[in-house]
């Protein structure tokens, strides 16, 4: 509602001077108005100069960064798809999962069950950790997403508690308190570090990929609506429910993945990989990223894997470090850095206006 | 009154909003290619009675009836499906979207690709995206304001606001357009514009059109028939002339609007 207040005003100010031309302006500034109009219609969104330095960067990240620095990278870009799955939620439905380290454990476990327990390899090993993430988000969202308020983030919280607790009622399957580790894989082990962390950042281009095709697709159009207004939104044949359960089983079935990958990596996990804290890491960082763009999500992951690392050395100070950070990125940057970093960017590398990156 | 193949068919509709009895018993009409007008001082529940058709609000009534189908049975997201198409008092467009972007949010529905196709960009996706965006452009066109399509919908006048909407609401060939206020807030030519539109989608779309109004000339220039409401009561119908000579009408909403 007050969206189309802003709009009125907007629009009463642009009135004034139409008006006082006389006549009709719908049929007075037509030629006028389709021949200014018509060469933004060409060039659809490419590649931007921001987005071709940023993959470059990626890319370039196994030349200089080698065994434990890269495997921090490696983990910056697979939390990061995690992120992204966390934003895109949070973006399109306004709903807030706190549980979403759950989600990418579910993914992981889901994994590691399907290579030990039925012995598959690591691509139908992937497939099946995205789907049981996707299909237990499914569950929670078909749950709590119908009810307005705060329901579903009470569920994601109790999903957050309640799997770490269920991987150790079953000790045979997953483990127990000790996790379950999976064959190391010839990838990272095996001396294929940089190879590893290009799949990793396969993934998380993908991811971003997805993300902006979903965004302009009907579905992505309909949360839109859905965003602006609720009520305009089901007279046009958008059922409000729907389209959330969809978007929250594509946030949930990246965050799978990301879990998959995770677990590729670091060959072991345990319930504690996966606890309430990670996901509030994972909060934490789709509010300092922003949760606007799929970039945001590498932002964001960029700063929770990377400042407790730099940190490391100050054990305690850490976390009271990370908070005063966080509290100041809050209080600077209300929508998250990365519409900040963009328009810095924009500043030295030029590039196009508007368009999807910063919203 | 009624024709033999009433498009719609509402009889006994009753909205409370607690103790509040908004819209009280109300029996309304509309048959194929009609332009039937829904007029009443402020506060008389002609926004609640569209609501009510809409079915975004709860209502109960003996009869609520859209061709075969029994509106009470059916959801607001519903409706588009079963052909009843509305618009709003303050135009709900996104700013942001051009308004082209905005026409084609009206076809939902229209382009039926699913998830994975839109994740995949398959060719059906494509050429569904395709066919939106031109069924979007001929809805402009319709309600001439193709010359605007390609502006962010935050930087056009009022009454480009809201023509889009109706072009918005057109994406899903409505048998019945439902429009609040279409002419509320905009100037003298936004009026005959709209008036213009209107008039050429009832004749030409095979869409009927119940529209609600304060302003009785707009409304008697659009409609064969006008409903007068007030306190949530029907207290005419009849044609316009007929309803603007009614003593009735002329105490209630003519006289009051004299007082101020």
């Amino acid at each position: 509602m007050s969206d189309g207040v802003r709009i009125r005003r907007a629009a009463d100010a642009e009135q004034q001077p139409v008006e006082t031309l006389g006549g009709s302006y719908v049929t007075e500034t037509r030629g006028k108005q389709s021949a200014a109009s018509a060469p933004s219609a060409a060039p659809r969104r490419r590649w931007s100069p921001m987005g071709l330095a940023a993959l470059a960067l990626g890319l370039a990240v196994p030349l200089v960064a080698r065994e434990y620095y890269l495997y921090v990278m490696a983990l910056v870009v697979i939390e990061a798809t995690a992120i992204i799955g966390l934003s895109y939620i949070i973006w399109n439905t306004e709903l807030v999962s706190v549980g979403h380290a759950a989600i990418q454990g579910i993914g992981a476990y889901g994994a590691a069950v399907a290579m030990n327990q039925w012995g598959l390899g690591f691509i139908p090993a992937l497939l099946i950790g995205c789907v049981a993430a996707g299909v237990i988000g499914l569950i929670v969202a078909v749950a709590s997403v119908r009810v307005k308020g705060p329901y579903f983030t009470v569920v994601t919280l109790g999903l957050a508690w309640s799997v770490p607790e269920v991987l150790l009622v079953f000790p045979e399957i997953t483990g127990g308190y000790n996790g379950i580790s999976v064959p190391e894989t010839a990838l990272w082990e095996g001396g294929h570090q940089a190879l590893f962390y290009y799949c990793g950042l396969a993934v998380l281009a993908g991811a971003i990929f997805l993300v902006r095709r979903m965004d302009r697709s009907r579905v992505g159009r309909a949360l839109l609506m859905v965003r602006e207004n609720e009520i305009a939104a089901r007279t046009l044949g958008i059922s409000p429910a729907r389209v959330k359960i969809l978007a929250i089983t594509f946030g949930n079935v990246l965050t799978g993945c990301s879990g998959v990958l995770l677990l590729y990596l670091v060959t072991t996990i345990a319930p504690s990989t996966f606890g309430f804290s990670q996901s509030v890491f994972f909060l934490t960082g789709s509010i300092v990223g922003g949760i606007a763009s799929p970039i945001g999500g590498l932002v964001g992951a960029l700063f929770t894997v990377l400042v407790p690392q730099a940190l490391s050395d100050l054990s305690g100070l850490a976390s009271i470090v990370m908070g005063a950070l966080l509290f100041a990125v809050l209080l600077l940057a209300p929508n998250g850095i990365t519409p900040e970093i963009v328009k810095l960017g924009r500043r030295f590398l030029g590039g196009r206006r508007g368009g999807g990156d910063a919203h | 009154m009624r024709t033999d193949s009433t498009l719609l068919e509402a009889s006994g509709l009753t909205v409370r909003f607690g103790g509040l009895t908004a819209v009280n018993s109300l029996a309304l009409s509309v048959g194929p290619n009609e332009v039937v007008g829904l007029i009443g001082p402020n506060g008389a529940g002609k926004t609640t009675v569209l609501n009510a058709l809409s079915r975004l609000v709860p209502s109960s009534a003996d009869a609520l009836g859209f061709r075969e189908h029994d509106l009470l049975r059916h959801r607001a997201d519903q409706l588009c499906d079963l052909g009843i198409a509305r618009t709003f008092q303050t135009p709900q467009i996104i700013g942001h979207l051009t308004i082209a972007e905005n026409v084609t949010l009206g076809g939902f529905k229209r382009a039926p690709y699913g998830f994975l196709a839109a994740a995949l960009g398959t060719r059906a996706c494509r050429d569904a995206e395709r066919r939106l965006r031109e069924l979007a452009m001929e809805k402009l066109a319709l309600c001439g304001v193709s010359a605007w399509a390609e502006r962010e919908a935050s930087a056009v006048p009022y009454g480009v606001l809201k023509l889009t909407e109706i072009a918005r609401a057109l994406m899903s060939d409505p048998q019945l357009l439902l429009l609040d206020e279409p002419v509320a807030g905009t100037t003298q030519e936004e009026r005959a514009d709209i008036r213009r539109v209107l008039t050429e989608i009832s004749s030409t779309l095979n869409c009927s059109v119940l529209v609600i109004d304060h302003d009785v000339d707009f409304i008697a220039g659009l409609c064969t028939r006008v409903n007068v409401m007030n306190f949530g009561r029907k207290i005419a119908e009849g044609t316009p002339d007929h309803v603007v000579s009614d003593p009735d009408v002329r105490e209630a909403y003519l006289g009051a609007e004299d007082d101020d």
